[in-house]
C-alpha cells in the first residue's frame, strides 16, 4: 500500500515540469496557527453559504417574502468574504504545495469559478424583488453551489494525495 | 480544467450584453409617455454629481427678460418656501438625521451615493444646524429682505407648510403640528400642538411630508412617500404610505385620500378649484428611461399603481405577490415629466407680473436624477395649462444648477410671492432664489455698468 502510493506520487512529479526547485518536491506543511492548519477552517464558509443562498432562493421563489431575498443577499456576502479569505490562503498554499500543486490547483479553479459566479449573482440579488431571484439569481446560485461542491470534492482528493494516501 | 473558465467567460459576455432603452427621452412628456421595456442592468446606472455650491455672483440661468437673484443665502439645506400675503417669506430648512436600519448589503452603498449627491462627503463647509423655519421680511418692498429671524426651531425634518387663518401648520416627518401665528410675528414662542402622527417609524425612507390646506381651510392633505423603491421592505412597512392622507385639522384622525403614489410632493390645489395636484417620484432601477415621474390631479380614493404597476396596467415584475385586482384599478396619471427628474416642488402661476402665457401654468422644481448616467432634471420647468389641464411639453425655466459635471445647487420647493415673483428653495446650494420678470427693460442698455 505504502509502496504503491509513493509510486503514484513519483510518476506525477516526473510529468509536472512546473515545480519550483526551491520549494522541494514534497512541498511544505500547510499554513497553520499553533500547529492547526488554517485553510480547512475557511473552506467550508463559501461552500455552506453558497448552498444556503440556494436554499433561501428556492424558498423565496416559492413564497416570495423579501426576508428570504435578504437572507440570500447576506449569505452571498458572507460566502464571498469567507471565500475571499480562503482564496488568499489557498494561493499561498499553491506556492507551497510542491508536487501536490496540480490536485490543489484543480480545487482552486472550481472554487474561484464559484466565487466569480457569486460576484455576478450578488449584483443580480441587489435587484428589488422577484427579478433578483427568478430566473437569473437562483440559476447562478445553483451553478455556484455545484461548482463549490466540486471544489470541495477536489479538495478532499488533493488532501488525500498530499497525505500520501491512495485515492 | 477549462470548463469553468468557459462558464465564467460566458457570464462576462452575458453581462456585457446590456441593451440600453434606446428611446428619445423627449417622448416621455405629457399624457401618453413612451414606456420602453424594463431593463434591469447588472449594476444600476448611477450619475451623481459633486456639490460645489455657488461662487459669489454666480446664479442659475433664467430665460431672456427674466432676472434671478438670491433672496437668502447661507441657509442650511432649505427644502421648501412659502410666501405669506403680508410679504413675509417662510423658508423650511430641513435635514433628516435618522439613519435607516440596515436591510441588505446594497443599503450602505446606496446611502454613500446619496450622501455624495447631497454634498455631505465633498468640499465645502458642512451646513450648521437645520430643521427650523426662517422668516424673511422685506419691509420696504424692494424685493430684497431686510429682516431675517428664526420663526420656529428644533423641528423634526419638517417639509410641508400651510397657513389657515391664524394657525401655522407644519408637517414634521413624524407629525403635523400647529402653532398660533399672527401675520407680522417673527418668532413663535407658543408650544406646538400636535394634530396627528404621520407614518414615520424606524425606516422612513421618503421622509418629506408635503402639506396643502384646502381652499376652504377645512382639511389639510399630506403626502407620505413610500418606505423604499418597490416594496422591498415588505407590505407592512407601507401601511398608509405611498399615499396622500386627508386630515381634518380639528381632529386627530386621517384617512387615505389617494394611494399608489410612490413619493408625492408639491401638494397644491389648482387656483380657483378644489382639485388637488401633486408631483410624484416614480420607481428606480428599471433602466434610464423608466419610470417617468409625473404631475397629476389627484382623484379622491384613486389608486395610482405603486408598487404593483405604473401608468395604469404596466406591471412591475419585481413586486411579489402580484395583485392583479389592484392593477386593474390603477389609473394612469395626467402628465409625465420624464424619467428620474425627481420633482419635489410645484407652484401654479397665479401672479400677474410674468407674461400672460404663464398664467395658470405649473412650475415644477426637479431635484435631478441619480439612476441615470445622463443627468435629467436639475432645473425648474414650466408646463402650460389650458382649461385646468397641462398642455404641450415642459419648458426649461431655470437651469444652470448643474455645470461641468458639478452641482452648484439643486431646486426643491417652488412658490410665488405676493408680487408674482417665483421663489425657489435650493437645498445643496443653501440659497433661496427669486425670479422676477423685467420684460422689455431687459432689452435696453443697463443703466449702470459694472
Amino acid at each position: 500500500m505504502e509502496q504503491r502510493a509513493r509510486g503514484r506520487r513519483d510518476r506525477r512529479v516526473d510529468l509536472d515540469l512546473h515545480v519550483p526547485v526551491s520549494v522541494g518536491r514534497a512541498g511544505r506543511r500547510p499554513l497553520a496557527i499553533v500547529g492547526h492548519p488554517i485553510y480547512p477552517t475557511l473552506l467550508p464558509v463559501p461552500i455552506v453559504c453558497f448552498a444556503g443562498a440556494l436554499i433561501t432562493d428556492f424558498v423565496y421563489s416559492n413564497a416570495p417574502d423579501m426576508m428570504w431575498l435578504d437572507f440570500s443577499s447576506w449569505l452571498l456576502v458572507a460566502g464571498l468574504s469567507g471565500g475571499g479569505m480562503a482564496g488568499v490562503v489557498l494561493i499561498a498554499e499553491l506556492f507551497r504545495a510542491g508536487c501536490h500543486r496540480r490536485a490543489l490547483a484543480r480545487h482552486f479553479a472550481f472554487l474561484l469559478a464559484a466565487w466569480v459566479v457569486e460576484v455576478f449573482n450578488s449584483f443580480i440579488h441587489a435587484r428589488d424583488g422577484w427579478t433578483a431571484v427568478v430566473p437569473a439569481g437562483i440559476t447562478l446560485s445553483a451553478v455556484a453551489t455545484l461548482l463549490s461542491f466540486i471544489a470541495g470534492w477536489f479538495w478532499q482528493s488533493a488532501r488525500a494525495t498530499q497525505a500520501g494516501e491512495p485515492r | 480544467m477549462k470548463a469553468p473558465w468557459r462558464v465564467v467567460a460566458g457570464m462576462l459576455v452575458l453581462a456585457a450584453c446590456d441593451r440600453a432603452q434606446e428611446i428619445d427621452p423627449a417622448g416621455q412628456y405629457g399624457a401618453a409617455p413612451v414606456l420602453p421595456q424594463p431593463h434591469e442592468q447588472l449594476v444600476a446606472d448611477v450619475g451623481v454629481y459633486q456639490v460645489v455650491g455657488w461662487r459669489a455672483g454666480e446664479t442659475p440661468t433664467v430665460p431672456s427678460g427674466f432676472h434671478i437673484e438670491a433672496l437668502a443665502t447661507g441657509l442650511s439645506n432649505p427644502r421648501n418656501v412659502l410666501a405669506l400675503p403680508n410679504g413675509d417669506v417662510l423658508i423650511v430648512e430641513s435635514k433628516n438625521e435618522q439613519v435607516e436600519p440596515l436591510q441588505r448589503p446594497k443599503d450602505p452603498i446606496r446611502t454613500w451615493i446619496m450622501a455624495r449627491a447631497h454634498g455631505e462627503s465633498g468640499s465645502g463647509a458642512a451646513p450648521d444646524s437645520s430643521n427650523r423655519i426662517t422668516l424673511l421680511r422685506d419691509s420696504d418692498g424692494d424685493g430684497r429682505p431686510d429682516g431675517r429671524s428664526v420663526l420656529v426651531d428644533h423641528l423634526n425634518a419638517p417639509f410641508g407648510l400651510a397657513v389657515i387663518g391664524n394657525d401655522l401648520y407644519v408637517a414634521n416627518t413624524d407629525a403635523i403640528v400647529r402653532y398660533p401665528f399672527a401675520p407680522g410675528q417673527t418668532h413663535i414662542t407658543a408650544p406646538a400642538v400636535k394634530i396627528v402622527d404621520l407614518p414615520a417609524g424606524p425606516i422612513n425612507h421618503h421622509w418629506t411630508k408635503s402639506l396643502a390646506a384646502s381652499p376652504q381651510g377645512t382639511r389639510v392633505d399630506v403626502g407620505i412617500g413610500s418606505n423604499i423603491n418597490a416594496m422591498e421592505r415588505g407590505a407592512e412597512a407601507e401601511i398608509n404610505r405611498a399615499a396622500i392622507l386627508e386630515v381634518d385639522p380639528r381632529d386627530d384622525m386621517f384617512k387615505v385620500f389617494a394611494s399608489g403614489l410612490r413619493n408625492p410632493n408639491g401638494l397644491t390645489f389648482y387656483p380657483g378649484s378644489s382639485t388637488l395636484w401633486a408631483v410624484i417620484n416614480e420607481r428606480d432601477e428599471l433602466g434610464p428611461n423608466l419610470v417617468p415621474d409625473y404631475i397629476t390631479s389627484v382623484r379622491p380614493r384613486a389608486f395610482y399603481g405603486w408598487p404593483y404597476s405604473y401608468y395604469g396596467g404596466h406591471v412591475d415584475a419585481r413586486v411579489r405577490p402580484q395583485r392583479p385586482d389592484l392593477v386593474a384599478k390603477a389609473i394612469s396619471p395626467d402628465y409625465a415629466l420624464g424619467s428620474h427628474v425627481a420633482p419635489l416642488g410645484l407652484a401654479f402661476y397665479t401672479g400677474s407680473s410674468f407674461p400672460a402665457g404663464f398664467r395658470g401654468g405649473a412650475f415644477v422644481g426637479e431635484h435631478g436624477s441619480w439612476n441615470r448616467t445622463q443627468p435629467h432634471g436639475y432645473k425648474v420647468v414650466f408646463i402650460g395649462f389650458r382649461n385646468g389641464r397641462p398642455t404641450g411639453v415642459p419648458k426649461d425655466f431655470i437651469t444652470g444648477f448643474l455645470r461641468d459635471g458639478k452641482a452648484r445647487g439643486r431646486p426643491v420647493g417652488v412658490a410665488l410671492d405676493r408680487t408674482g415673483a417665483l421663489l425657489i428653495a435650493d437645498d445643496v446650494g443653501n440659497t433661496v432664489w427669486r425670479v422676477t420678470y423685467s420684460g422689455r427693460t431687459q432689452q435696453r442698455p443697463r443703466p449702470t455698468g459694472r
